[in-house]
């Protein structure tokens, strides 16, 4: 007995005009409530219906999951702000600027898109000259490296942008050590300064402005390969132009975006959070950003690519070309971030332990303890 | 099988493609509850087996919370033992309208006692016992429901979780009560479900009030020792057990000390379960 299922495009308009909720039925909040639970957006909506006064009206089924929804975002929310303290205790004796990336940096500036926004690992950008200084005292401090096999050492060491997660014995909470926003074997890593100048200090830390902010959020979720949150993110990309749009963003973003080498990116988060959440996007800019891109076949490809790996990932609403697309962009993302070599390499050598694994078992590489 | 089993406070969607489960999902709960509701479901929960060579080598079953894996799949004879475990697990995880402690409740008719205490200490076995007693009902065996900032449980009524001796001693109590298959060798032993008392499942929407806390502690050579505990030790024991106590901040922390106010706290070793029951109802409620 399966029942009509309410409509994806009711789910998505509800992260864009909330108000929709309003006429939902027990059965419509059931399913949207799975959804929004999936994609890491169910605390999200919540905090948009209590902003506009709407949830005393839902049925009490709703706002139950909402609440509940609600409180442990906030719990989350709380526990990232004590974390960000320890890092700064940690290491106060250094004189190093820290920035926060993404969610933290959304939560240390109470922007509209920290309202009710989940995540797990602590976003850092420090220059690169201090990184391993840095890494040491988080290593004394208890954040240690999870096991990684010398490859995987080695790809984080030299082509990435950021090294091995650190994670706290104890706590467990994650932090992310970046020095440049996009792997540099990729040959596009930017001119960090480029987005770190006139950035805002939050406290003991420092946000990106609010146009690097945007770009680096846009350039995070477009240049990338996996987009297991791409509905949040874009949502976040929403939110974060809604909020801050006016003449001088647009101009700083848009040559932000021309300096650095993003323009492509730019244009994708404008093309699809307008036809996702009917986001604001002066003409100027639509038009300023259609010159630089005159390829009709690419912009066919990106639509099939972007329209179905920006959705929702929940099993209820997934079909097959939804997955290919995932596929398709899980190889245009690695195309764009390594150059052609190494990217045979590292696909070589994954598909090599995958097998491995398959056939001896999933603990074949972990690393042999050491008798006592 | 896809049912909808509404267990008061909570309504789950349950799928499950594997036999013994569904059969088991017959024994362990009435009629009344696996009737379908149209109520919508709070959780959807769900058990299959795992695909691909697993299905013919040493089968798993795995547990999924909606779309999500919380936990490795296991034995495929684990099954139904890892259903209800990912059943507490979710409302231990999702469900913030209550302050959930670890624990055993039982109420005589409205009157509650929390039974706390870690593996072993004999806690769900004497839940069972209690639970089935004249004018006692079950509330839960795993996890009390406490209303914020009140005395107030509310009862989640579930099969019992009995491991290894106990379910011997159980099955000689109460040998007209149904039982579940057993999951040999799971993480605490060889276990078995007991479908508590029709008294109990009657009165599932029925709040009581916490009138004692009670830690129980099962030792072969003591045949009732009964400790009275003061507040500082009650707060510190009973804390420990809280499930979300760090999610529900200030209130959670309200919530505890409120109960530990307004109810006798004992720590109770004991061989045999009937003092134990005579000494609650003779002197506690």
């Amino acid at each position: 007995m399966k029942n009509a299922l309410i409509t994806h495009t009711k789910i998505i308009t509800i992260l864009h005009n909330v108000s929709i909720c309003c006429e939902f039925t027990e059965q419509d909040w059931e399913t949207a409530i799975r959804v929004l639970r999936h994609d890491g957006l169910l605390a999200r909506t919540s905090f948009q219906l209590e902003k506009q006064g709407l949830v005393n009206n839902l049925p009490h089924y709703a706002q139950k999951h909402l609440s509940n929804a609600a409180k442990l975002a906030e719990k989350q929310q709380s526990s990232v702000v004590y974390e960000c303290n320890q890092i700064t205790k940690s290491t106060n004796k250094t004189s190093t600027k820290f920035y926060l990336l993404k969610g933290a940096a959304y939560v240390f500036c109470h922007n509209n898109t920290s309202l009710g926004r989940t995540f797990g690992d602590i976003d850092l950008l420090v220059d690169k000259s201090q990184i391993s200084r840095i890494e040491g005292t988080l290593l004394l401090h208890g954040w240690l490296h999870d096991d990684l096999d010398d490859y995987d050492n080695t790809y984080y060491r030299q082509w990435a942008h950021e090294i091995p997660p650190l994670k706290h014995a104890s706590r467990g909470s994650v932090i992310d050590l970046h020095h440049n926003l996009v792997p540099p074997v990729s040959g596009r890593a930017p001119k960090i300064e480029l987005f770190t100048e006139n950035a805002i200090a939050c406290d003991d830390f420092y946000v990106l402005r609010p146009a690097a902010m945007t770009l680096h959020s846009i350039v995070h979720l477009f240049f990338n390969e996996e987009f297991p949150h791409g509905l949040r993110d874009l949502n976040d990309i929403h939110l974060l132009i809604t909020q801050y749009e006016s003449d001088s963003f647009w101009q700083d973003i848009y040559t932000l975006a021309t300096t650095s080498g993003f323009t492509v990116e730019l244009y994708l988060a404008c093309r699809y959070s307008q036809r996702f959440f009917q986001t604001n996007i002066p003409e100027k800019i639509t038009i300023k950003l259609e010159e630089t891109r005159t390829n009709r076949l690419s912009i066919l490809f990106w639509d099939f690519i972007f329209s179905r790996v920006l959705d929702t990932k929940h099993p209820m609403y997934a079909t097959w070309t939804k997955s290919f697309a995932i596929f398709i962009a899980l190889v245009r993302g690695h195309y764009l971030k390594m150059p052609l070599p190494i990217l045979i390499r590292h696909g070589l050598h994954k598909s090599y332990r995958e097998l491995v694994r398959l056939f001896l078992g999933k603990s074949f590489f972990s690393k042999e303890e050491t008798p006592r | 099988m896809n049912l909808r089993l509404e267990l008061p406070p909570f309504v789950f969607n349950v799928q499950s493609s594997v036999d013994f489960v569904e059969k088991n999902l017959n024994t362990m709960y009435p009629d009344s509850i696996l009737q379908n509701q149209q109520k919508p479901a709070d959780y959807y929960v769900s058990l299959e087996k795992v695909n691909g060579l697993r299905k013919f080598i040493r089968p798993q079953a795995s547990f999924r919370f909606d779309a999500l894996e919380p936990f490795k799949p296991l034995p495929l004879n684990h099954a139904f033992a890892s259903l209800e475990w990912g059943m507490n697990y979710v409302v231990a995880n999702q469900s913030l309208e209550y302050v959930i402690l670890h624990s055993g409740i039982v109420a005589k008719e409205n009157s509650a006692v929390l039974l706390p205490g870690p593996p072993g200490s004999g806690k769900s076995t004497l839940t069972a016992y209690l639970s089935g007693r004249d004018e006692w009902r079950l509330l839960s065996d795993e996890m009390a429901l406490i209303l914020p900032g009140t005395t107030k449980v509310q009862p989640f009524v579930r099969p019992i979780c009995l491991k290894n001796k106990s379910v011997e001693l159980v099955k000689r109590w109460y040998p007209d009560a149904k039982f579940s298959t057993t999951a040999k060798n799971t993480h605490k032993g060889d276990v078995v479900h007991f479908c508590p008392s029709d008294h109990s499942w009657q009165n599932r929407d029925k709040l009581a009030t916490v009138k004692a806390i009670v830690f129980p502690r099962y030792d072969q050579q003591v045949d009732l020792e009964i400790t009275q505990l003061n507040q500082n030790q009650g707060f510190m024991q009973l804390a420990q057990n809280a499930v979300n106590l760090n999610l529900h901040g200030q209130i959670g922390f309200d919530t505890i000390v409120n109960l530990i106010e307004n109810c006798a706290i004992f720590e109770v070793v004991y061989n045999n379960v009937e003092s134990v029951k005579n000494f609650l109802e003779q002197d506690v409620l």
